[in-house]
């Protein structure tokens, strides 16, 4: 069986976060380490985003038993349906984790004290360090592993380290994981002090990032203002595509983008109207399926998405 | 991207309103090109897609021919 130990932290809750997965055989083999800076975060949010991380590693290997080993009990509770899921900020990665883990199949979780716990550890240290490693190695696992030999990653949050080619910067990376958070915990989009606060910039550096961000099509502001608009899927305004979700309405871009909130969120029903009668229609998932008999009409080209981006 | 009943709804409203008719997707093939779309939207790397990894999802997703070519 594939053992994953995991483990997140972060300097200061929320601070500079990171996490840590060591993927093993079952008899100490060394298959995978990846350790990932995340942002601005929450330890209990690091902790999760470890957890997917390991069971994402998993579905893309095809491997159909897990065995999840972390230090954090919150977590192993949680998965283990022992502990409710409280914290709105956790509900979305709890959700994607259960999604993840019945696609994979079976994945049980053990929690094991820290200095069990100390190699996943050290590469979520690593990460909180800004550092992000993917690297996968056949060595025993009392050998040294890869990781003494860190090199940054073409996709680590260090931008001076040769990512040229990444069209966006450390900071504007923060600022947006931080507007889908709050999108996702509180419905609404934040405003720029709000973001500057949460990244620890002024608002002029937190206004040029949001501005960047359009620029890089990783979302839409209202024209002329500081004020987020579209962060796709979600629309910051209200539209004809509310997506209701354990008690919670966010509003979706157009019929793909409520498909795509119900992806991020867990889950949901759409209740809206057929744009050409106006029949009430519903959408809902259920059970990670489709429910609902409808169309979507594409009337633009992908190629031509952004020409009108509010069209589309 | 609105939603309608079917077919002969997109038909009629693209009539009345003088637009040409596009693609017309079940909702079921938009739920899976949704999740694979937003799959990575909430991670730190996130990056905007790449032409390659478009094609690739509008094809796994169905979606085929000239309107979905990148």
């Amino acid at each position: 069986v594939i053992v994953a130990y995991i483990d997140g932290g972060s300097r200061g809750n929320p601070g500079p976060a990171g996490f840590g997965v060591r993927i093993e055989r079952g008899n100490g083999t060394l298959v995978e380490e990846i350790a990932e800076s995340i942002g601005i975060a929450t330890n209990n949010v690091a902790e999760y985003r470890g957890l997917l991380a390991a069971l994402e590693w998993a579905r893309r290997q095809g491997e159909r038993e897990l065995l999840v080993r972390s230090d954090s009990q919150l977590l192993v509770e949680q998965m283990r349906g022992v502990y409710k899921v409280r914290n709105p900020g956790l509900q979305p990665l709890h959700a994607r984790a259960r999604l993840l883990a019945n696609e994979i199949g079976r994945v049980s979780f053990e929690h094991v004290p820290r200095e069990r716990n100390a190699r996943a550890d050290r590469l979520a240290n690593l990460a909180m360090d800004g550092k992000s490693v993917v690297a996968s190695t056949s060595r025993e696992a009392d050998e040294p592993g890869p990781i003494n030999a860190l090199e940054p990653s073409p996709d680590s949050s260090n931008r001076d380290a040769g990512a040229l080619d990444d069209p966006l910067t450390p900071t504007e990376r923060s600022v947006r994981v931080f507007i889908y958070r709050h999108l996702i915990e509180t419905m609404r989009a934040p405003d720029v002090a709000t973001i500057a606060a949460a990244v620890g910039t002024d608002q002029p550096s937190a206004a040029a990032a949001l501005h960047d961000l359009a620029a890089a099509h990783a979302l839409v502001m209202a024209p002329s203002t500081t004020n987020i608009w579209m962060a796709h899927p979600f629309s910051a305004v209200p539209t004809m595509f509310p997506v209701v979700h354990e008690g919670r309405t966010y509003w979706a871009n157009c019929a793909w983008d409520a498909a795509g909130v119900m992806s991020l969120v867990g889950g949901g029903t759409t209740e809206t109207r057929c744009a050409d009668c106006a029949e009430p229609l519903t959408i809902a998932i259920r059970d990670g399926n489709v429910i609902g008999d409808a169309v979507v009409h594409f009337a633009v080209a992908p190629r031509r998405f952004w020409d009108n981006i509010a069209f589309t | 991207l609105l939603l309608f009943r079917s077919e002969e709804h997109v038909e009629r409203w693209c009539s009345e309103r003088h637009v040409s008719k596009g693609a017309v997707v079940p909702i079921q093939q938009v739920w899976t090109l949704a999740r694979s779309w937003y799959r990575e939207r909430l991670e730190y790397s996130w990056r905007p897609h790449q032409p390659e990894a478009m094609a690739r999802m509008f094809s796994d997703a169905g979606l085929t021919g000239d309107f979905w070519r990148i």
